[in-house]
């Protein structure tokens, strides 16, 4: 790719050759379990794919986001099941950066290796797009919060040991009075429960209630009030991963099915042959070519310090509906091949239809677009 | 001109839906691997599987539109069930206009009760849009037939009693050698593998396994050397299989665009219901749009049958366009309800998936465009070696 330095691409062909011995084998089964394999885990957290964002000195080896962005499209190009996983061991340690020394010293390394399990969520029953307007509160009692409320929609929250989560601790303040915490989820009084789902099978997505929850002071992740702004800039990094973790699983279908049309007979041709079918195929690489530009895009910017909300956006919507007509057109050329469970490619493209949910729906993101390129007037009439 | 149905067809509408709103509206028959005898029951006393069968045979005299507004209100309340519907009339009308009277006597009047169920097997796994290339057997031996082969991905395989199956009688030309049968499924010889889909999980599809499975003479439906023309006349590639597709998929994507549109008059975000937003309602309006004028074409193509007049452009259009259209407006529905909507605690991700199916059911959309510009361009646009394979 045009984009890599020597240095990435080297990376590219070590997570390439890693995705190909280690999770190829028993990848489609793994599609439908409901929890993320602890193998594979394992494999991940050895390789030191758990730990890309997290400080050397707990144990890290941090690359940059190009290169993160790199690992999730070669991994989840060839298992999936792995992908909110691999994501929350990536917005966790981001936000800890503003957490006492203390909590990172203890919890980092351990999820940098993949011991301890962790997700992220803001998300409640009555809002998701409306992510300011959270309910869920935090009390300071003395050297204490106490926490009440409900987190919904939760990727990893099944399997995860710990979460970051937003709270407000000043319900008159709007987003200002938003802050972040860090609860372990076995702490009495957290309750979870599962949603079961058509795709992202693994992920075990959850709803996570907080009943009079009391942490220590520590559990606090930066100041109060600054909750809002530090998950929001978690989330434009997560949401390229996200599409690039798409890309890579749809760019292996397209190879797969670019080998099948090469074979199929039909009226004494290989079906490559029809327009219908290689111009499909033609549109297809043409989208996850440009929604692949338009991640690495904004994942380069970010590692130039530069503002990228609106790129990171471009990317969300674009690819999610990209990832998701080519796998559809995918299936389609499968045939009732493909319609089946023998074949991967329609858990896959079940997988692909909540790109385009997760981490901002299109809506959202299109808004995001608008205000950068009409500043004052953009936005819902009133 | 009208564009109204007569008031025959309104009673049957609202009969159709009274019945598909009361038994079929819920999520729990969505996810069986099978319809219940139950519910197959009370359809055939309603006497939904018995149109323009012979009264005779306990059938009654219906127009094509009727048979089209029973598969859109049953599919509003369940996409299998209509399935199920659409795929019985295959077997029904092909056996009655072409069946042999010692089959019909024996098979008619109870497919027309619902007692027996019948599927449509053609494709096999090396032979789906190219139905010429099928490859099971059927080989003549005094008053019997001798049939061998695979059939693959055969709906309401694993549940029916009897297949409408083609099956090659002469090797000697492509086309022609391709005869209809009527094959019970509990012959021995007879091997079903059921297949779980994506979808429609209650018409758990089969690969049925044919080995020297012996059929009467009298079970040839047709002549030899017919089969290809009856499927395309009645059975899965047939314009009545296409329009019906259209209207199942759509009356599907009806009910998911009600519940979005309950759903976002409910659902507050930034201090007011999500219909306020353009994004939202837009996404409504374009999907009302193209429902509205898929259905309609879907009702031409059929006013147009009773009439006795052509309706293969129609009926490929409606058969590649329609599903297509339906499968976008369940996607509105289930992405309006966000992340719930992922779930299957709501009926959207289920019906996506359902929907999916209905876009190669009654052919490709390849090869239902193919069929649309050769008459609208004319069999110049057919590639040389495929003139033969589109009338």
């Amino acid at each position: 790719m045009v984009f890599f330095t020597e240095v990435q691409e080297r990376f590219r062909r070590t997570v390439h050759d890693f995705a190909h011995r280690e999770l190829c084998s028993g990848a489609q089964e793994r599609a439908k379990s409901e929890q993320t394999s602890p193998e594979v885990i394992r494999k991940l957290g050895d390789a030191g794919l758990l730990r890309l964002v997290t400080p050397e000195k707990y144990g890290g080896k941090p690359v940059d986001c190009v290169s993160i962005g790199i690992v999730f499209e070669e991994i989840c190009g060839v298992d999936f099941s792995p992908m909110s996983l691999m994501l929350s061991h990536v917005v966790i340690p981001l936000m800890m950066e503003w957490a006492r020394e203390d909590l990172r010293r203890e919890w980092l390394p351990i999820l940098g290796r993949g011991e301890k399990l962790a997700c992220f969520g803001n998300t409640e029953p009555d809002c998701g797009s409306d992510a300011g307007a959270i309910k869920t509160y935090a009390v300071r009692d003395g050297d204490f919060y106490v926490l009440n409320g409900e987190k919904t929609s939760i990727s990893a929250g099944m399997q995860a040991d710990i979460i970051i989560l937003t709270a407000k601790t000043n319900v008159k303040a709007g987003v200002k009075g938003i802050t972040c915490f860090f609860i372990p989820l076995d702490l009495p009084g957290v309750n979870r429960s599962r949603f079961k789902d058509m795709g992202s099978i693994p992920s075990g997505r959850a709803s996570i209630t907080l009943n009079k929850v009391k942490i220590p002071l520590k559990f606090r992740v930066g100041e109060e009030g600054e909750g809002f702004t530090k998950i929001m800039n978690g989330f434009d990094f997560a949401r390229v991963l996200v599409i690039l973790a798409g890309i890579g699983m749809a760019q292996n279908s397209l190879a797969e099915v670019t080998e099948y049309v090469k074979k199929r007979i039909v009226f004494n041709n290989p079906i490559s042959r029809f327009e219908g079918v290689s111009f499909k195929i033609a549109e297809d690489a043409t989208l996850l070519e440009a929604s692949r530009l338009l991640c690495y895009q904004t994942l380069k910017m970010r590692d130039e310090g530069l503002r990228h909300n609106k790129e990171a956006a471009m990317a969300k919507w674009f690819g999610a509906q990209a990832v998701v007509r080519v796998m559809h057109d995918i299936l389609m050329i499968f045939g009732w091949k493909g319609y089946s469970e023998e074949m991967p490619i329609e858990q896959r493209f079940r997988d692909a239809i909540g790109l385009k949910i997760g981490d901002g729906t299109s809506e959202i993101m299109k808004l995001i677009i608008a205000r950068e390129i009409l500043s004052g007037t953009f936005g819902p009439t009133m | 001109m009208e564009f109204k149905f007569s008031k025959k067809e309104e009673l049957l509408q609202w009969a159709v839906n009274d019945f598909a709103q009361r038994e079929l509206a819920t999520n729990k028959l969505d996810t069986l691997d099978h319809i219940p005898e139950e519910i197959i029951r009370k359809i055939g006393e309603l006497g939904f599987f018995s149109m323009r069968i012979p009264e005779k045979y306990g059938g009654k005299p219906t127009t094509w539109v009727m048979i089209g507004i029973l598969a859109e209100e049953m599919a509003k309340a369940n996409i299998s069930i209509a399935n199920l519907i659409m795929v019985s009339y295959g077997v029904s009308i092909s056996l009655s206009t072409n069946g042999t009277e010692e089959a019909k006597e024996e098979w008619l009047s109870k497919l027309a009760k619902g007692e027996k169920l019948g599927c449509i097997s053609m494709t096999e796994p090396d032979s789906g849009s190219d139905v010429s290339s099928i490859q099971t057997k059927a080989i003549r031996k005094d008053d019997i037939y001798l049939l061998s082969g695979e059939k693959s991905m055969v709906s309401f395989g694993s549940q029916v009693d009897v297949a409408l199956l083609f099956a090659r009688t002469s090797i000697e030309k492509e086309s022609n050698g391709v005869t209809a049968f009527l094959v019970p499924l509990n012959l021995p010889g007879v091997t079903k593998l059921p297949i779980i889909g994506m979808g429609l999980l209650p018409s758990r599809p089969a690969s049925l396994v044919l080995n020297g499975v012996s059929i009467p003479v009298e079970y040839r439906i047709g002549q030899e050397g017919e089969g290809l023309h009856i499927n395309r006349s009645m059975g899965l590639f047939s314009d009545l299989s296409r329009v019906l597709s259209g209207l199942i998929s759509l009356g599907l994507a009806q009910t998911a665009m009600k519940s979005a549109i309950a759903y976002g008059k409910k659902r507050f975000a930034f201090g007011r219901p999500i219909v306020q937003f353009e994004a939202i309602s837009e996404k409504i309006a374009e999907d009302a749009t193209l429902i509205e004028a898929g259905r309609w074409l879907c009702y031409k193509a059929l006013w147009l049958k009773d009439q006795n007049l052509p309706s293969t452009k129609e009926a490929a259009m409606c058969g590649w366009w329609c599903p297509k259209v339906a499968f976008q407006a369940i996607e509105d529905a289930l992405l309006i309800h966000g992340h719930s909507g992922y779930s299957e605690d709501l009926p959207f991700q289920q019906m996506l998936r359902d929907v999916t199916a209905f876009e190669m059911m009654a052919g490709t959309e390849e090869i239902l465009k193919l069929t649309v510009a050769q008459i609208v361009i004319g069999k110049a646009a057919l590639p040389v070696n495929l003139t033969d394979h589109f009338d």
